[in-house]
């Protein structure tokens, strides 16, 4: 309560002389409360968003795309057998002053990077168990495993160390979790006493410096001045944090907000029409798929599972799920990555077809379950609606499908176990590799078994030759070979029904500019300008 | 015990021109009346559905989604009160729909009543240390906000029509008991209770046959009004998609599916929050007049 | 009265306790995983798990995580969010005066305009105005109150554009600080100018839709109190002997009408919060209500452990402080247990 009331007297003086000169304010309708402001130990993209504008990474996605550039690694040089990475710093870049009380005494350098990353991979380090102590993404991209050291040669130049080569390793270091913090600031919290306070009270080098945040209800920062890219266009940045899709619409038209996250998809018609806001769309980088689990038949014949696919009407799912705001899946990578197989041919909506094949590989009157997700995802506006109508697509052609759902975690978990008969889930990418959607969501281990995230329980193992190797190579020609091959073995066998890539909308105030959609879908606004 | 037990006693003990009295006054009153038949009328449709529409509830017409009702601009009359977003008639999942609706709140109340009465009645007789605890027990879930504590029971036993009608029983059960207790309390201070002890009647029979029935009254007011409550509070967990599961005709789950339409298309969202609010009105209104009607202190003299 | 008040503060002890046990044990029977929830897409690898569970002491038996946890809270500490990682109380206190404040004018609503009307009706007994009222009254108490507020939020806000759909205040054109977190407070006295108009814009909705069924149960609970004590002998002698129909109304029945409206409105409470919880749902309202539920829908255990025994506390509180008024104001109910 202390910490709050310093603060926001702070920003109150901060208005006062920003509010003479003009200040321009950008707001952000945003959907929930962040879980705290260190992207390590958070998972969702909510989070990662709240976090952003205060931080850098040594590399950066370009804005709008899944492409690299560079970020407080001013330089990246990779060696020939790429087990070595080399990050040459940039110099003089300024950590935030006066958040919390806090007033950096030198700038940015490799202390701070190294500081970031033995946080998550240390569990001996004091910090790795303050706030919980769980770095999911660093475990899941396999960075445990993969980062055999990292070391300083000076104070400007870190030196990375892998066990074996990886080709999207610098994509991942582009990921929120490889964000990097102060390790003065860490000091200055310690003895203090006060460490939580650092996942709270966030402070870093990025375009925006963290200035309130009150739970469920908004998040302020100011634009930095000494940002290494240059000052922001925007001096406020404000997260107003509306969990309603109609009401932050309502905010979007009356000029509460400029830019607002996750439209309804019912109300996109409307904004098309509507003059004063710029609907932005951008094909996502995701997949919604229909799981049919392979260790459990009838759904063990790749005919039945194909006959499934034939049976969907996967048009009227598109038109009315998705209000039209997607494209109609043929492979599981969206076709906005590379090595996409656009020479697949897509399984047609043939109800009487499916009945035939089905009744030929002996599938009669079958009673299965279909899961749908509790929760709304960008791959899935409503997977609820879509179950029902897959259940009466089914229903023709003689499968009996009980709509099951479980709470989200629960959901998971057991969908992971291979509890399920068929269950909806998708994917968003992290990265932009074609590696984190197909060894992810298709992959098996060296043991044979499926991998967790591997919902089917599907294994192949001429596709598990093609995904392995090609993660290894470099060449990206090469390694869109062995992805066009294996893509072509996915859609032979059918482990799922793919159902969708959404088109990701954003809605924006026409006086917005500068704005980009990521693929990846995060939100940045550190070039975003407003007119008045 | 059954509730037959408990209506059989009354119809004993009632002789038939206290019945013709209490209709007398029941039918005096115009708003219970029109209640006695909305909600005979809603039961009826309920019971006929299959007749009063050639629609299937669950079908879905793909080329006539969120079709607007009849009134409205581009309504039709193949589908009188239009169709939802996946393209099912409205007119048929409300008429289903108020099957679902009506068997919460029956089986709620039946089931209250029954276990409402038995502890009540417990309580009241043997008081002591069984008697605080029970009413111990009845304060802890009265502490608690019924629609928190009906969401977690929820989460413990999973999303679904019966466990919707447990749920719902379990934080209901307090108005019940605390009712029976407290009526029951009253009577057993009466002087015909302690003749029919000296008498010699069993302590079961004594509260069966004597003290329940004296307690009918103010109970049947409660579950009437309990009927409506746990109708709503039944549509509020299936706002919240926590109670029948889909594709069932429910009442609050139809109007939280409609959530994202508010703008785009309204009348989705209206017609069963237009349900839900005409049923329980009648309801209320039939209780109401039970209440006025059984209730000789406001009965007109 | 001392005796009184002791033997009920210690008749809330085993109810507290009791709340404790089954509220802890309840959560530990619900499915899912606090861990594993958070985990979106991409699951958990079990040996993290296990080591997570193991910090987290969810791996101890039962009975110890439940002494461990009644220890805490009898130290004042209820634990920390694992979503957050702040600790409960913090999350409780900012969030709280967001639901006291929307609960106050509700509850403040009820009874300026329950009261009155309850009344007026009585004294007009079987006439029109009583007639519409009850009629209104009865609907108001029929309503499903998150269609309701859905509706009004079509009609005021989406059509007509009058109110404002959610949150508290416009955050961006009106920032002060905000000492009490009672915003119509804050506004009136550190806010600028038309600060305090905008957080009235924005309670409008919320408030009504809150109020609705509290002001239903008043003015019906008003009216029956009121026709009782009209048929008293005492009001009879009063009107014989020529007192102004005012001064009756006024001062004899309207004051002891109102220890039955007292108790209702006690009453009252519980469905107040309870009712707070699909308002502030629906018009995305920072309270207690609102993360209580997404508390449930993320499995933060201790969140919703130490917000359902915060709430509990609040709501014996007041129960209490009602009691005692009403022991004051008539002593002969303090000895009716």
């Amino acid at each position: 309560m202390k910490t709050y009331r310093l603060i926001s007297t702070a920003f109150l003086l901060g208005t006062v002389l920003v509010g003479a000169a003009q200040a321009k304010t950008l707001v952000y309708c945003s959907e929930g409360s962040p879980e705290n402001f260190t992207p390590a130990i958070n998972t969702t993209g909510t989070s990662f968003d709240a976090a952003r504008p205060v931080y850098d990474k040594l590399v950066e996605f370009t804005p709008g795309t899944t492409q690299t550039q560079p970020g407080l690694a001013e330089k990246t040089d990779v060696s020939a057998d790429g087990l070595t990475l080399t990050f040459h710093l940039r110099k003089g870049v300024k950590f935030h002053s006066g958040v919390n009380g806090f007033t950096p005494t030198r700038d940015f350098n490799a202390d701070d990077v190294l500081w970031s990353f033995a946080r998550q991979s240390d569990d001996k380090n004091p910090w790795h168990k303050v706030s919980g102590g769980s770095f999911d993404y660093f475990s899941d991209m396999g960075m445990p495993d993969l980062i055999d050291s990292i070391s300083k040669t000076d104070d400007n130049t870190v030196v990375m160390k892998l066990k074996q080569p990886n080709a999207p390793i610098l994509a991942n270091l582009a990921m929120d979790f490889a964000t990097i913090q102060s390790a003065e600031y860490a000091d200055f919290l310690m003895k203090k006493g006060t460490p939580e306070q650092f996942d709270q009270l966030p402070v870093g080098t990025g375009p925006f410096s963290f200035v309130d945040y009150q739970k469920d209800a908004v998040i302020r920062y100011k634009a930095n001045p000494d940002y290494f890219g240059g000052k922001p266009k925007v001096d406020d940045l404000v997260y107003a944090i509306t969990p309603d899709a109609s009401a932050r619409y309502a905010k979007l038209k009356a000029g509460e907000c400029q830019v607002m996250i996750a439209p309804n998809p019912a109300d996109i018609p409307a904004m098309m029409k509507d003059d004063t806001i710029n609907l932005i769309q951008q094909a996502g980088l995701n997949i919604g798929y229909l799981s049919m689990n392979a260790q459990k038949p009838p759904f063990d014949k790749p005919e039945v599972r194909k006959a499934i696919a034939m049976a969907i009407d996967r048009g009227a799912i598109l038109k009315e799920v998705y209000q039209g705001a997607g494209q109609q899946a043929k492979n599981p990578i969206p076709p906005t990555m590379w090595s996409y197989d656009k020479d697949a041919v897509d399984i047609p909506y043939d109800p009487v077809a499916a009945k035939a094949a089905l009744e030929k590989a002996g599938v009669k009157d079958l009673q299965t379950d279909l899961w749908w997700m509790p929760v709304q995802r960008p791959y899935n506006p409503n997977a609820k609606r879509m179950a029902e109508m897959m259940q009466a697509d089914l229903e023709k052609v003689g499968i009996h499908a009980k709509l099951v759902s479980y709470e989200w975690g629960e959901y998971r978990k057991r969908a992971q176990a291979g509890e399920d008969q068929m269950a909806l889930l998708g994917w968003t990418g992290d990265n932009g590799d074609p590696d984190n959607f197909l060894a992810v969501l298709l992959g098996c281990g060296k043991d044979g078994k499926p991998n967790g995230n591997n919902i089917p329980k599907w294994c192949d193992a001429k596709f598990q030759d093609d995904v392995n190797k090609a993660v290894t190579l470099v060449d990206q020609g090469e390694r869109t070979k062995l992805y066009v091959d294996a893509q072509k073995i996915v859609d032979a066998q059918v482990p799922w029904v793919n159902i969708a890539h959404s088109t990701v909308f954003e809605p924006v105030s026409k006086k917005v500019t500068g704005y980009k959609v990521s693929p990846l879908g995060s939100h940045e606004f550190e070039n975003v300008d407003v007119t008045e | 015990m059954t509730s037959e037990t408990v209506t059989g006693e009354v119809v004993q003990l009632a002789p038939p021109t206290r019945f013709a009295a209490f209709w007398r006054a029941f039918s005096e009153n115009r708003g219970a009346v029109v209640g006695l038949i909305v909600v005979c009328l809603i039961v009826l449709s309920g019971v006929f559905a299959p007749l009063l529409t050639s629609y299937n509830p669950l079908e879905q017409y793909r080329d006539a989604v969120k079709l607007p009702p009849i009134w409205a601009e581009g309504g039709s009359w193949s589908h009188v009160l239009g169709t939802d977003p996946l393209g099912r008639d409205m007119w048929a999942r409300l008429i289903f729909g108020s099957r679902l609706s009506i068997f919460i709140g029956l089986s709620v109340m039946l089931v209250s009543t029954v276990i409402g009465v038995a502890l009540g009645l417990i309580a009241a007789r043997v008081g002591g240390l069984l008697d605080t605890i029970i009413l111990r027990l009845m304060d802890l879930i009265m502490s608690i906000p019924d629609l928190v504590f009906a969401i977690m029971i929820i989460a413990v036993i999973g999303p679904n029509l019966v466990n919707t009608i447990v749920a719902i029983t379990f934080v209901f059960l307090p108005r019940y008991v605390l009712l029976v207790r407290s009526a029951a309390r009253v009577e057993l201070t009466k002087d015909y209770v302690t003749a029919a002890k000296v008498s010699g009647l069993r302590p079961l029979r004594l509260m069966l046959t004597t003290v329940l029935p004296n307690c009918v009254a103010p109970l049947m007011v409660q579950a009437a009004l309990g009927v409506s409550d746990a109708i709503l509070e039944a549509a509020g967990l299936g706002f919240l998609g926590l109670g029948a599961q889909p594709p069932a005709p429910e009442w609050g789950s139809m109007l939280a599916d409609a959530r994202d339409l508010i703008t785009s298309a309204p009348w989705v969202m209206a017609m069963p929050g237009l349900a839900i609010l005409i049923t329980v009105l009648a309801i209320n209104l039939m209780g109401d007049g039970l209440r006025d009607a059984l209730d000789p202190r406001l009965r007109r003299s | 009265m001392l005796r009184f008040l002791i033997k009920r503060l210690l008749l809330t002890i085993p109810t507290f306790v009791a709340l404790m046990f089954v509220t802890f044990i309840m959560l530990r029977l619900v499915p899912g995983d606090p861990i594993e929830v958070r985990r979106g897409e991409r699951g958990i690898d079990p040996a993290r798990l296990e080591q997570l569970r193991h910090e987290m002491g969810l791996d101890q038996p039962v009975w110890k995580q439940f002494l461990d946890y009644a220890s805490g809270i009898l130290h004042g500490d209820f634990g920390t969010s694992i979503v957050s990682k702040t600790p409960i109380t913090h999350e409780f206190l900012t969030l709280f005066p967001a639901t006291l404040e929307l609960s106050l004018c509700a509850g403040l609503l009820a009874i300026l305009l329950g009261v009155p009307a309850g009344a007026f009706a009585a004294v007009n007994r079987g006439k029109f105005f009583d007639q519409t009222l009850m009629a209104t009254a009865l609907t108001g108490y029929s309503m499903p109150i998150f269609w309701w507020g859905l509706v009004l939020i079509l009609f005021f806000s989406n059509t007509l554009h009058l109110t404002p759909v959610s949150g508290r205040v416009d955050l961006v054109k009106f920032y002060y600080p905000q000492h009490t977190g009672l915003l119509l407070i804050d506004s009136l006295i550190w806010g600028p100018k038309g600060a305090f108009l905008d957080v009235v814009r924005h309670l409008i909705l919320p408030t009504i839709v809150l109020a609705t069924l509290p002001l239903a149960v008043v003015a019906r609970m008003t009216r029956s109190s009121m026709l009782e004590v009209l048929e008293e002998d005492y009001v009879r002698t009063a009107k014989a002997k020529g007192l102004s129909p005012f001064r009756i109304i006024g001062l004899h029945a309207l004051r002891n009408a109102f220890i039955p409206v007292i108790t209702a409105i006690a009453l009252q409470i519980g469905s107040l919060l309870a009712g707070a919880v699909q308002t502030e749902t629906i018009f995305s309202w920072p309270g207690v209500g609102h993360w209580l539920i997404s508390s449930i829908s993320r499995r933060d255990y201790p969140a919703l452990q130490g917000g359902i025994m915060l709430i509990a506390i609040v709501v014996i509180s007041v129960n209490l402080l009602l009691e005692l008024t009403l022991g004051i104001i008539n002593p002969r109910l303090r000895h009716d247990q």
